[in-house]
């Protein structure tokens, strides 16, 4: 059997990360990390070492871009592919697959889990994770 | 004082936008779980969990409603041939036209000056309107997309908006009538406030036409709603020009 992924979940809310890692974990592939202080998910990533990141983008002191800055300027965590999490916009304004913040792709909260799934799934096989 | 409401909604309406989609978020990832890896066998558990989800969809559609409110996107403002503009709009409706057995009846007037406006903006009034025009004919009926020129100034001088011979057009009108039971008198002054629907909370929010309105507002122009002897119709009004707006050069694209 394959080695499972590993996924890092930050999102302040701890109701999502909790589903978001029980939904994740139950298919099988993945072993799920959580943090709900983005001040501590960079020490939290690098101790991790995830295949990828899933980065709420609101979140108090530390937000999603900013996280994504610093996990890129790490040699070691510089290659995570991330994937944003956004309350803000609607799904219609994503105008279909492929469009990005800063270059990463995002998804619009509420989430529909198989979504996320497609997009972890084409976001590792993009990366050769 | 609906404009007053609209304004202190779509103050509110991001930040409410926020602190609702989170947990809703949550919701629909629980629903998936249970309905995934919850060995559910109870057939009326099943049906309570779909219908949760549907819940959960149905207050996400509010949300995105308000957002609408709220949204001071900029607007991309282009030369639009308004003909091609509503025929586009009708395309995207082809299926839930056809779907209810609805007769489309098209009459536009040919060669109309081009319009000024943002073409997804417009669209999306549009398909409020014919989508409205469709769900109060659930059993099927005709549906009349009209276009004309329009004396706005005319208009306001009390002089009528139909552009005749010798008329001055210096604006679009937008038709879509509709055969069904038209809109009871005491619905009637009610119809553009943020969330007061009558299709019941299955299938309306409430925000189709106040969205609607403010966005025809944002343009310059004016929506109205009457009755017909047998039907409704709904009037959508445009400057050729709105003020203030610079022309944003040639339509590009689908508007989508």
């Amino acid at each position: 059997m394959a080695e499972k992924k590993r996924i890092l979940v930050v999102d302040d809310e701890d109701t999502i990360t909790r589903a978001v890692q029980l939904y994740l974990e139950a298919e099988g592939r993945y072993e799920v990390r959580t943090v709900n202080d983005p001040g501590r998910a960079l020490q939290a990533a690098r101790e991790f070492q995830p295949d990828l990141a899933i980065l709420d983008i609101v979140m108090p002191r530390v937000d999603g871009g900013e996280l994504a800055a610093r996990m890129a300027a790490q040699p070691d965590l510089s290659d995570v592919p991330v994937i944003f999490l956004t309350a803000l916009v609607k799904e219609a304004e994503l105008g279909g697959q492929g469009k990005t913040i800063g270059g990463y792709p995002f998804l619009a909260k509420p989430v529909e889990p198989t979504d996320l799934l497609a997009l972890i799934e084409s976001t590792l096989g993009a990366t050769g994770g | 004082m609906r404009s007053n409401q609209l304004d202190a909604t779509g103050q509110l309406a991001a930040g409410v936008a926020h602190e609702v989609k989170n947990p809703l978020m949550t919701l629909l990832i629980g629903i998936q779980y249970l309905k995934t890896y919850g060995k559910v066998e109870d057939e009326k558990v099943l049906g309570l969990l779909d219908d949760m989800w549907l819940a959960v969809k149905r207050a996400d559609s509010v949300v995105r409603g308000l957002l609408d409110l709220s949204r001071e996107r900029e607007f991309v403002w282009k030369e639009h041939d308004p003909n091609e503009l509503v025929e586009r709009t009708l395309g995207l409706m082809k299926h839930d036209i056809d779907r209810h057995r609805i007769v489309l009846v098209r009459e536009y007037e040919e060669e109309l000056p081009p319009l000024v406006a943002d073409g997804y903006r417009i669209q999306q009034v549009l398909i409020n309107l014919i989508g409205n025009a469709i769900d109060v004919m659930p059993n099927g009926g005709t549906i009349t997309v009209r276009t004309h020129g329009a004396d706005l100034q005319g208009s306001m001088r009390g002089e009528g908006t139909g552009g005749g011979t010798g008329a001055r057009v210096d604006g679009i009108a937008i038709v879509i009538e509709d055969t069904g039971p038209g809109i009871p008198a005491h619905v009637l002054d009610r119809v553009f406030e943020a969330f007061f629907t009558t299709k019941g909370k299955e299938h309306g929010t409430g925000l189709g036409l106040a969205v609607s309105q403010r966005l025809v507002r944002m343009h310059g122009g004016t929506l109205g709603l009457e009755n017909l002897p047998s039907g409704a119709r709904a009037t959508v009004l445009l400057p050729l020009q709105p003020e203030g707006v610079e022309r944003g050069g040639e339509e590009t694209d689908s508007g989508g």
